[in-house]
């Protein structure tokens, strides 16, 4: 029991901390900003039921990044679609308000317009392997699939993605 | 020879087997075509992390069930440690002040984060980390333009008795928060940590105790710095030497 009790705190301590990269996660896996509160939460929830499977010293946010997919797959991409949002691409209002700078941040609105544009599967492997940072290995071991997965979902990401984003890119140089 | 965008993709990524990463070095020296595809599947990785970074800023407060109070306090990490108590019997001997930053009562901060972050560091887990110098000069143009400040690939890779490993860039409150990951030469994670400052005064060198680990906070040009990591150092200012490229 007190074992267990450590365990809650130490994952509580470690999802603190990560909360805004869990939720920007959840974000691009649901690609609304409800459905991603919601799983977010039921992501944290769910790792503090489960803190005693933690292994001390490991990396949380692979573990809760694990969580948070399957919670989705298992319990919430049903209800999300049936509600109408789980498909839905990111809203333009909910894309980070232009700042000064403007074309810099037209840059960062179009790149976010075009990455959640693209199918769910590609576009989460796009975020753990480009953003997140995690091997391709990690990333297979997060959303369980074979690496092999990962890079043909992340081959068919960036040859969507730089037809749209390069013209930009050259235009901006 | 006929390369497929799985296996180009993973080329660009450094992620292929050594023996087809020679065959399209070597494909590339006279493929103009092989050269044309490479271009269109690659990206501009700061706007990306620029793009990305931003949405950080729109993430929802962290869920109050969270920061309720922990059903134990973490002394498990001070009780019956004789290494420790001996590290903080040190640390009163030699007249180091528990300084506001360091007294973990209040509002939290994002030091307190990071201690909070840090502490969960084992010695095993930067080590699998190993990143070629144009990685980490790559990785360290990426965490410079994301906090808006110029860091110098020689002083993070040269601090004495540490190995630099990583950069990252996290967030705290909307800002970016940069996090450089080192190992000493005894296997123990570090991190030196910068956070754009509300203030532009400085702040003088302090040294304390936080989550258990030594650290030592300072700010300079409109940055913070907590240097976190190990034991309390039995010699801070060498330490700090080692890091004076920063100070």
């Amino acid at each position: 029991m007190v074992q267990k009790e450590i365990s809650i705190n130490e994952v509580k301590l470690g999802l603190k901390p990560l909360f805004p990269r869990l939720w920007r996660y959840c974000l691009v896996i649901t690609g609304n900003h409800d459905s991603a509160n919601d799983l977010a939460q039921s992501a944290c929830m769910r790792a503090l039921e489960k803190a005693d499977l933690f292994k001390s010293g490991t990396r949380i946010d692979h573990w809760v990044f694990r969580i948070a997919q399957r919670i989705w797959l298992n319990e919430l991409r049903a209800a999300s679609v049936r509600r109408g949002g789980g498909m839905a691409v990111l809203e333009e209002q909910h894309l980070p308000d232009p700042a000064p700078g403007p074309e810099e941040n037209l840059g960062v609105r179009e790149i976010l317009m075009q990455v959640f544009t693209l199918p769910e599967a590609q576009r989460v492997a796009f975020l753990l392997v480009y953003v997140e940072e995690y091997s391709y290995r990690e990333t297979a071991s997060i959303l369980d699939i074979p690496v092999g997965t990962v890079m043909s979902r992340l081959s068919a990401a960036r040859s969507k993605l730089m037809n749209k984003l390069n013209p930009l890119e050259r235009q901006a140089l | 020879m006929n390369f497929s965008d799985e296996d180009l993709v993973a080329f660009l990524d450094g992620a292929l087997e050594p023996e087809k990463m020679q065959q399209i070095e070597i494909a590339i020296s006279h493929d103009v075509s092989l050269v044309t595809r490479l271009d269109n599947l690659s990206f501009n990785s700061v706007e990306m992390d620029a793009a990305f970074g931003s949405l950080l800023g729109s993430a929802p407060d962290v869920p109050d069930f969270l920061n309720a109070e922990p059903a134990i306090q973490s002394k498990n990490r001070f009780s019956g440690s004789g290494a420790f108590a001996a590290c903080a019997l040190v640390f009163l001997a030699m007249g180091w002040g528990s300084h506001a930053f360091f007294a973990g009562v209040g509002p939290q901060t994002w030091r307190d984060y990071v201690a909070a972050y840090q502490v969960l560091y084992v010695n095993e887990t930067l080590s699998p980390v190993r990143q070629s110098d144009d990685q980490k000069l790559q990785n360290l143009a990426r965490v410079s333009k994301a906090i808006g400040l110029q860091l110098d690939f020689g002083h993070v890779t040269n601090v004495e008795g540490f190995e630099f490993k990583r950069a990252q860039i996290l967030g705290f409150e909307g800002k970016p928060l940069i996090q450089l990951a080192f190992v000493s030469t005894a296997g123990v994670p570090f991190a030196l940590c910068i956070y754009k400052s509300q203030n532009i005064g400085t702040m003088n060198v302090e040294t304390g105790l936080m989550e258990g680990l030594g650290a030592t906070s300072w700010s300079k040009g409109g940055f913070e710095y907590l240097l976190i990591g190990g034991a309390p150092a039995t010699d801070p200012q060498k330490q700090l030497a080692a890091f004076r490229h920063f100070l």
